[in-house]
Parts: structure tokens; C-alpha cells; sequence
């Protein structure tokens, strides 16, 4: 077997084994299976171009297109032909992903794209460094690349069991550099074997020091103290008075809009919910608590005349890109401007983008979910001592019939939606959270708008033992093409209940705002927003008509009619395929237009015009090419002294083709320099300058497996 | 494949050159390149001039080629008293038939060798000057033909100073090629003490061919095919000694002349009925060293003549595409 054929079988296990203990650092393990198809299709690529002797730019050109390819065709496989057509942001959004997560990560379109490219590029330069350069040794560094990237992701340090396929790894690609099995000296081998034994040595110690190194990348904790303001004091008086001017513009990939949190408030007094002590860190924003289930999403957001230190996100953001000074709190992932006289302005006017993970649990998964695990649940379970007795009687009333925290908390929003409540912000209404407010709210007027609803359903829940905390924020808005459009009367309160296994969950009591208090938006985006994040899909259907009814159509669309979607997907990418055709196309006219010309010179040469002083000199030529060829330097002198010298570079002591050099040199020198007119040599040249060539192409072929032999033993 | 019947046959002479010499180098050992060179100049009707410091072999090789071929041989050692009657001949008074009768000078022979040339007075080395070129002798009105072939070996020495007459550049040029002997190497010096102390080399050896079979050689020689790119090729390499910055002097249109014939006879030499470029390229220092000078600035650099020739030889291109 060639060297370059051993050496690229062992890359191409070696370099895939290296991406298994990526495993601990991604969930995503389909965008680690593109990662090493992309290295066996590079080494492919590779492998097979070098057999039609493509120089080594055409060789790199053609893998580099390949994996272009492999990235796109990876992000359309696992995240679908949208983000496909976003190819040129996605690298960007993953290296703000890698920046803002901490492992295991989650599925991201643009971590995908970096990972399939970036795994496949180091494939490329273990091909470039180890058959194109020759220097087999030197490509175990992309072995320790990638088993390097783990040991960094990672806060702990490395499994020994890692350590093992890295050594594996390196065993193999040195023993395929070395003559295996062939009749090199014993000291040859010794040193690939003391070779590897260096490489995976200085392997450990570059983990085990740069393991040291990783903390760096924990959030860190500021000091410093910030003063906070409750985003929900002026709640009432904007949606009253609040101008229909949009003040939010953003896109999400989030089906149905997103809401827009500004705070949470997890405290709880006499006087309603409040903000709570926050402990504020810059850096990676750790996963959500109770490592929920959910989905990726990526919102951008512009904002217009909103003022706030609070940043609008989609909970729970997992990375954010906005201008200005920001950090989080550590409890409840809110994220609030951080230093300067202006952060009470900080949003004003400026556009970000936020990746978050959706936690959007169906109605089953809710039913099904207990309440135990809360972070914090001195705080979020708390009730104060006045809360009056026949609040608690009517949340046990209500969910009394439920078995679980879920279908109680499912209980409590279907009992508020019911028709027994009345929206309104007319100002007859009390206004907050405060416990006499929602009593009065609950018993006597039943009328009252998103705080009365979202802090009657937090306190209620808390009394059947659900940890729980208000949320401010924007409902998703109004859609206007492709981006939603927020107004000052969007501005909205939710309460998020703490559900085993799911996290903070938002749920929606506020029905419809409405025509019933003629006050709110006539185009009121309410539908939207029930069939949003919460878990307004109830168990129970009767009280829900509202929720039940919009819902069928945006969602089963995709599943339940799968055909039109695809054929739309696979026009929609049509550009980018034809592209990506017209480019490989050029790629490989511009890598094979050479090698086609170079055949139909030979071929015309060789073809023979009946002169055979010019088809001698003709065959001679071809010989010269084919020397270039082989990138063997053309020997200075007449056709006689030139044989002489390439019959030493003929592989394999050829000795019919030694003969057939010497022939056709003897009649080129005639043809060259001898009367013309006496010329009577015979002009086919065909077989002799095959034989040449092949015995050329085999002694280039020695050179080059004798090369790295060298190399590995130095 | 190298020869077949419409080529230039060339292995009559192949075959002498390599008789003269197996034959030569039996006693001169271990100078194949002089040895080459003499019978190149010889087969290409020149004349030799051999320059080197005494004891090398100089005077041997010439004799040794001598001996090798079966015609008259005389030596000539030129002194400062020498004079060009005893080159040339003279005209005697006969009392019998109260006539005049020419008594041929050292000169008349086929193959001359002029030991230490450049110790006569320019006079007499002009009367050998004169011979070699016009291959006949001119006394008192008559002219007298000299025998055929005709070939003058001189050898001169170049580092004694003392009482020699360097011969000047316009006769320098006389002679086809000059070369130097040079020492031997270590091997066949150590070899020519194990075989040639007791007895003398030359006298075991016979002749492997005769005047006759030299003159055949010769117009063979002729014979052989210079493509016009080659000649070309020549008159490049010599115009270009003419313009060059380091030659004082260039060399002379004769020298374009012998450069060729030269190169037919090493072609032959070698057994080709064609020059190639290899020919010229080998030839054109031995040819061509001693015709030119070397300019001021060329010495001051410590320049030889033969690298000069040889860098005007590397910038010349070769014709070796048609």
C-alpha cells in the first residue's frame, strides 16, 4: 500500500476517534457525525485527486469546496433550509453561541456550521501537512487540536480513557508513516514508536496545563452595586396611556413571536411581587436552572423609544450580542445594564441579537410535572402572613381535582381565563399586585388586568406548594411580514411557575384584553400570546375555546402536510445549490482544464504525422513534459547525456524502458543535429514513450514514499 | 541504433581513434583528456601546442602519438641559436653537378615535434609558424612541398622566463588547440613508477596505423554533418569573445574555422557522423584559450581565460530544440 493511502486510512480513523470525547461537550451528536464525514470526505477528496497527480493547490482548492459543501449540506440536513440560506451569518451566531454557552451545548445552526467546517479544515491540514507536505509526525498536532478543544470546553479535566484514543490516534498515524512491516532497520521503527510516545506526552501536558486555565471561563460575579427599578410600577399606566407607537421591532425564529422579558420578581409581600437581591455576573450565562428541554432560538431585536436598564430577551437567553455595558443575574438569567448615569436608557435605540433556549413543554409533559428542585425556594415559595385565608381556600378549591403541580398550575390558569373574570384597565380597577388588590380582584369585582391575573395565579400556586415568580415583560406583539412589532401597550406581567424537570415555566391567565373592556388594542395580539410560550394548552378543553381554536392552524402545517414545505425548501435553496454547482463546476474546470490539455498534447504528439524526424522530435518532447511531470529537474545537455542522467530516475531499474529512453534519445540527437535529408528512423515513438513515462511515474513514486520515511525518523 | 548506411559513416575513424588511443595510453597514463584532445587535433588536421612545466609528459605524449603511427617522425628542440635554415632547409652548392640542391630542414617529416618553441628567436619560430600554415617551405624562389599529413606538436614551458621568446598572440594562433599536460593524479603517478621504471615504454611500441590511414581519417572527418543551427551556434560563441568585457582580444575568424573542424573530428572521434553541442561546448576552451587575452579588468579580478570561455559558452543558448 502507498504511503499516502496508509497515511490517509489512519487519519482517517484517527482524526474521527478524537471526536468522540466531544460527545461530553455537545448534545448535538448529529453535528459530530457531519464533523466526521466531513474529515473522511476531505481525506477522499484528497486521496483521490492525488491520484490523478493534481498539483497540490488544485488538490487543496477542491477540498477546500468540499467542505463548503459538507458545512452547508449539514446545516440544511439538521436545522432545515432557512437556516441553510442564512449560511453567511451562521458563523458569526456560532462563535457567539460557543461564546455564550457552557457545555454540554446545545443544537445551534451556526455551532453546527463551525463545527463540521472547523473539524473538517483540521482534516484538511493533517492531509496538507502529512502526505502533501510530507511530513506525517507533524500532522499527530491535529490529533492534539482536536482532543485539545475537549480538554478546554471541559471545566474538568480529562477522562483517562481520552487520553487513550489520542494515543491511538497518534500510534496509528505514525505506524502508517513508518515502513510497517518492510525491511527498514529496527531503529527506524523505534523512533515513530519514541516519537509517538513524545507527541502524546506533550499532549497530557498541554491538557492537564491548560485544564488549569479554564476557569477563566466561569461567569464572573461584580460587586459592584446596582440600583434596580421594578419595570412593572408603570405597568398600568402604559397600557393605558401607552402610544400604539412600535417601540420593540424583532425577528425570531420562534414560532408565534416571542415574549419579551424584562425582569422577574420573585419576592413577595403584603404590598405584591418585587424584585429580589441580584447577584449579577458578566460572562457565559450558565444553562437555565433545571436544565429544561427546549429549543435554540435566535431573536433579533431593535429597539426604538423604550428606556430601560432592562435588556427585552427571550427567556431563557443563553448569549446575547448588544451594544453597551451588559451583565445578568445569576437567578434569574435577567439581564440588566451594567455601569454609568444612563443605564436607565441603556435599550434606547439599539439592536442586538439573543440566542435562547425555549422552554415551551407541552400540555402532557406540564401535567405530568411535579414541583420539587426550585432554586431558591425560600424565596419563591414564600407567602406572606396576611395573605387571607379564602385566597388559600380557593387555590385548593380549584386544584383540588389535580394530582400533580403541573395539572394544578394548569387548573389555576384555566380557572383565571374563565369567564368569571373580567379584563379591564379601566381605572376603577386596583392596580398592582398587591395582596388586598388581587383578593378584591378574586372576590369582588373579578375585573382586572395582567398584574391582578398573572399575581392571582403566582400567589395561588404558591399556597398549592408551586415555587413561583412575576415576569415583566412584552406579550410577542404584532406580526407585520417577517418581523413583529411591539407597542408601549404590550408591556405585560406573566407568571412563571417552577415545574420539575421543566424549569421556569411561563404561563398566561390574562385572557383577551380586548373588546370586553374596550380599552386595548382592537388587532389585540392575545391569540398570539395564549398560544405562546405558556402552558396555556390546558388539559382541560371547555374553558378554552379561544386557545383551542387559533392554535390547529399555524401549527400542524409543516407535519401534517409535509410535501409543500420541501418542494418549497429545496426552490428556495435552489440558488444556493446551482452556486454551489457553478463553483464546484469552475473548481474543478480550473483544477482538470490542465490535466485535459496535458492529455491531448500527449496524444497529438504521439499521434504521428508521417515525418519521423518530427514525430522522434515530438516523442522527445513528451518525454521532457513528462519529466516535468514528475518534478524532476530536466538535465542540461543533448538528448544522449539527458538519458543517461533519467535513466537513474526510472523506478524500479526498468530496464525495457532504460532501452526505449536511450533509443528515442539516440534518433531525437539525429533528428536534432544529423543531415535531414539521411533521416530514415522509424517515427512511432508510442510504446517506447509509454514505457518511459510509466517507469518515470513509478521512480517519483519511490521518491516519494522514500520521503517520509525520512521525515519520521528525524 | 547510431549509425546505419545513409548516416555519415564515421567507424573507420571510431575505430583508429580508439586504436591510437589504446595505443598511447599504454604509456601515457592516466591523461585521457590530453590524449582525446591530441588525436582530435590530429585527425582534425591541426597542430598542437602544449604548454606546461617540464616533466609532465609533453614531449612523451607527442612522441608516443609519433610512434603510434607509422610515417616520419623528426624533433626539433629549438634554442636561441637556432636558425630558420635548420627549420626550413637550405640550398647547397653540389661541386658535381655545379648546382644548387635544397637539404630539407627538420621540418620535412609528417609529424613534427618543436620541443621548448619558445626558446628560439621569433625569426626561426616564424619559420615554423610559416609551415604550419602554408604545409609548404619557400627557399631561395623554389617552394617545397611538405609530406602528407603534416602536423606540428610544439610544446612550451611557461613558468621559465629566462631567455625564451613567448610566442606572440598572431602565432599563437597557428595552432588548432593548446592544452596543458597537467600533473598526474596520485594512482597513475604511483602506476607509472611500477611500470615504467626499469625500461622505456616507447620501446615496445608499434605503429597501429600510417600516413595514408590518417589522410583517410581525415576526409572522413570532413565528412561529418555540422547542422546549420551548430554553426550558428559557433560563430555565436566566437562573436561573443569579441564583444566580451573581460577579453582584450577576441578570437579570430580562423578560429571559428578550426572550432568547427575541431568539432567534426571529436564527433567522429567519438562515433558520430554529427556534431552536437556537447562537441563545440568541450572544444572551445582548448580552442579558442590561447587566440584571446584578457582584458585589465578581467586580471585584476583573477580571471582565467577559461572561465571567461566557459561563462560565454553557459550564455550562449543551445540549440537543442528545433
Amino acid at each position: 500500500m502507498r504511503i499516502d493511502t496508509r497515511l490517509g486510512l489512519a487519519l482517517a480513523v484517527a482524526l474521527p476517534l478524537q471526536l468522540l470525547p466531544w460527545t461530553q461537550l455537545t448534545r448535538h451528536t448529529a453535528a459530530l457525525q457531519w464533523g466526521a464525514f466531513g474529515i473522511l470526505v476531505v481525506l477522499a477528496v484528497g486521496w483521490a485527486l492525488r491520484r490523478l497527480h493534481l498539483p497540490p493547490l488544485g488538490v487543496v482548492l477542491a477540498q477546500v469546496a468540499t467542505i463548503g459543501a459538507v458545512g452547508l449540506a449539514g446545516v440544511w440536513v439538521l436545522h432545515g433550509e432557512r437556516q441553510a440560506r442564512r449560511l453567511l451569518e451562521l458563523p458569526e451566531q456560532g462563535i457567539e453561541f460557543f461564546r455564550g454557552s457552557s457545555a454540554p451545548l446545545f443544537p445551534n445552526p451556526g455551532a453546527t456550521l463551525l463545527i463540521v467546517v472547523g473539524v473538517a479544515v483540521v482534516a484538511l491540514v493533517a492531509d496538507w501537512v502529512g502526505i502533501t507536505w510530507r511530513r506525517p509526525a507533524w500532522s499527530v498536532a491535529t490529533l492534539v487540536v482536536l482532543h485539545l478543544v475537549v480538554a478546554l470546553g471541559l471545566t474538568t479535566f480529562t477522562l483517562f480513557s481520552e487520553f487513550v484514543l489520542l494515543a491511538v490516534g497518534i500510534g496509528l498515524v505514525l505506524l502508517a508513516a513508518s515502513p510497517w512491516g518492510g525491511t527498514d532497520r529496527p531503529a527506524t521503527r523505534l523512533a515513530s514508536w519514541g516519537m509517538a510516545a513524545v507527541m502524546t506526552a506533550a499532549a497530557i501536558g498541554l491538557t492537564w496545563v491548560s485544564a488549569q486555565w479554564v476557569p477563566a471561563f466561569e461567569p464572573r460575579q461584580t460587586n459592584e452595586p446596582l440600583q434596580m427599578s421594578d419595570p412593572s410600577l408603570d405597568l398600568k399606566r402604559n397600557l393605558v396611556q401607552g402610544s400604539d407607537d412600535v417601540v420593540i421591532r424583532y425577528r425570531t425564529d420562534s414560532e408565534g413571536g416571542t415574549y419579551l422579558k424584562l425582569a422577574s420578581l420573585p419576592a413577595l409581600s403584603a404590598g405584591g411581587f418585587a424584585l429580589s437581591d441580584v447577584r449579577v455576573a458578566t460572562g457565559r450565562i450558565p444553562a437555565p436552572p433545571g436544565s429544561p428541554p427546549g429549543e435554540r432560538r435566535t431573536t433579533t431585536v431593535e429597539v426604538g423609544e423604550f428606556q430601560s436598564e432592562w435588556l427585552p430577551v427571550p427567556y431563557a437567553p443563553v448569549s446575547f450580542e448588544a451594544p453597551g455595558d451588559w451583565g445578568f443575574a445569576l437567578d434569574t438569567l435577567d439581564v440588566m445594564a451594567m455601569a454609568g448615569p444612563d443605564r436607565g436608557e441603556a435599550t434606547a435605540g439599539i439592536s442586538y441579537e439573543v440566542t435562547s433556549h425555549e422552554v415551551r413543554p407541552d400540555a402532557e409533559a406540564i401535567a405530568r410535572a411535579g414541583s420539587g428542585g426550585a432554586p431558591r425556594a425560600e424565596l419563591t415559595s414564600h407567602l406572606p402572613a396576611e395573605l387571607p385565608p379564602r385566597i388559600r381556600d380557593l387555590a385548593h378549591e380549584v386544584t383540588a381535582a389535580a394530582p400533580t403541580a403541573g395539572a394544578k398550575a394548569q387548573a389555576l390558569e384555566a380557572f383565571l381565563r374563565s369567564d368569571r373574570f373580567t379584563y379591564s384597565t379601566a381605572p376603577t380597577t386596583g392596580t398592582g399586585d398587591g395582596l388586598a388588590t388581587i383578593d378584591d380582584f378574586l372576590f369582588e369585582s373579578q375585573t382586572g388586568y395582567c398584574e391582578q391575573y398573572a399575581g392571582a395565579m403566582a400567589i395561588m400556586a404558591r399556597e398549592v406548594g408551586i415555587p413561583t415568580r412575576m415576569a415583566v415583560g412584552f406579550v410577542p406583539g404584532t406580526q407585520e411580514g417577517d418581523a413583529w412589532a411591539v407597542t408601549a401597550r404590550d408591556l405585560h406581567t406573566w407568571p412563571e411557575l417552577w415545574l420539575e424537570g421543566l424549569g421556569w415555566v411561563a404561563f398566561e391567565p390574562t385572557p383577551s384584553r380586548g373588546e370586553s373592556s374596550g380599552m386595548g388594542t382592537p388587532a389585540s395580539p392575545q391569540p398570539g400570546s395564549t398560544a405562546e410560550p405558556t402552558g396555556g394548552e390546558t388539559a382541560e378543553p371547555t374553558p378554552e375555546p379561544a386557545t383551542a381554536s387559533p392554535e390547529p392552524s399555524p401549527e400542524p402545517e409543516p407535519t401534517a402536510v409535509p410535501v409543500p414545505p420541501v418542494a418549497d425548501a429545496a426552490l428556495g435553496l435552489l440558488p444556493w445549490l446551482l452556486g454551489g454547482l457553478v463553483l464546484a463546476l469552475l473548481v474543478s474546470t480550473a483544477v482538470l482544464a490542465p490535466r485535459l490539455l496535458r492529455a491531448r498534447r500527449r496524444s497529438q504528439r504521439l499521434a504521428g504525422t508521417g515525418d519521423p524526424r518530427a514525430d522522434t522530435l515530438a516523442a522527445w518532447e513528451e518525454v521532457t513534459e513528462v519529466v516535468a511531470d514528475v518534478r524532476l529537474p530536466w538535465p542540461d545537455g543533448s538528448p544522449r547525456f539527458v538519458a543517461e542522467r533519467l535513466v537513474g530516475s526510472l523506478g524500479g531499474g526498468d530496464e525495457r524502458a532504460a532501452e526505449a529512453l536511450r533509443s528515442l534519445a539516440a534518433a531525437s540527437e539525429r533528428a536534432l543535429f544529423d543531415r535531414s535529408e539521411n533521416f530514415d528512423l522509424p517515427g512511432a515513438w508510442a510504446d517506447e514513450v509509454a514505457a518511459i513515462t510509466a517507469a518515470l511515474t513509478a521512480g517519483a513514486r519511490e521518491r516519494t514514499n522514500a520521503q517520509p520515511r525520512r521525515a519520521a525518523r528525524r | 541504433m547510431t549509425t546505419n548506411s545513409t548516416a555519415v559513416d564515421v567507424t573507420e575513424v571510431t575505430a583508429l581513434a580508439q586504436r591510437l588511443r589504446d595505443s598511447v595510453g599504454a604509456v601515457i597514463e592516466g591523461k585521457p583528456d590530453a590524449v582525446e584532445m591530441a588525436l582530435v587535433v590530429l585527425l582534425a588536421g591541426g597542430h598542437l601546442l602544449i604548454e606546461d612545466v617540464p616533466g609532465v609528459g609533453k614531449t612523451m605524449l607527442a612522441r608516443t602519438l609519433a610512434k603510434s603511427i607509422d610515417c616520419s617522425v623528426r624533433r626539433i628542440q629549438f634554442t636561441a641559436d637556432l636558425l630558420p635554415s635548420d627549420i626550413t632547409g637550405v640550398a647547397v652548392f653540389n661541386p658535381q653537378t655545379r648546382g644548387f640542391e635544397f637539404k630539407p630542414g627538420g621540418v620535412f617529416a609528417n609529424i613534427v615535434i618543436g620541443d621548448e618553441i619558445n626558446r628560439a628567436s621569433p625569426k626561426t619560430q616564424s619559420a615554423l609558424l610559416e609551415a604550419m600554415e602554408e604545409a609548404r617551405v619557400s627557399v631561395d624562389g623554389t617552394t617545397h612541398d611538405l609530406p602528407s599529413p603534416f602536423m606540428v606538436f610544439a610544446t612550451q614551458n611557461p613558468i621559465e622566463m629566462q631567455g625564451t621568446y613567448p610566442l606572440p598572440e598572431a602565432q599563437r594562433d597557428r595552432f588548432m588547440a593548446a592544452i596543458s599536460m597537467g600533473y598526474p593524479t596520485r594512482a597513475a603517478e604511483l602506476d607509472m613508477l611500477e611500470h615504467h621504471g626499469a625500461r622505456n615504454p616507447l620501446d615496445d611500441l608499434r605503429p597501429v596505423t600510417d600516413a595514408a590511414g590518417i589522410l583517410s581519417a581525415r576526409r572522413k572527418v570532413g565528412d561529418v554533418f555540422v547542422h546549420s543551427a551548430l554553426k550558428d551556434y559557433v560563430v555565436s560563441i566566437v562573436a561573443a569573445t569579441r564583444t566580451s568585457d573581460a577579453l582584450r582580444l577576441g578570437a579570430s575568424p580562423r578560429a571559428s574555422l578550426q572550432l568547427l573542424r575541431a568539432s567534426r573530428a571529436r564527433a567522429a572521434v567519438q562515433g558520430r557522423g554529427y556534431v552536437i553541442p556537447e562537441d563545440v561546448d568541450a572544444l572551445t576552451g582548448p580552442v579558442l584559450a590561447h587566440r584571446v587575452l584578457l582584458s585589465h579588468r578581467a586580471h585584476t579580478a583573477h580571471a582565467s581565460t577559461d572561465d571567461v570561455l566557459a561563462g560565454i559558452v553557459a550564455a550562449t543558448p543551445t540549440p537543442r530544440r528545433t
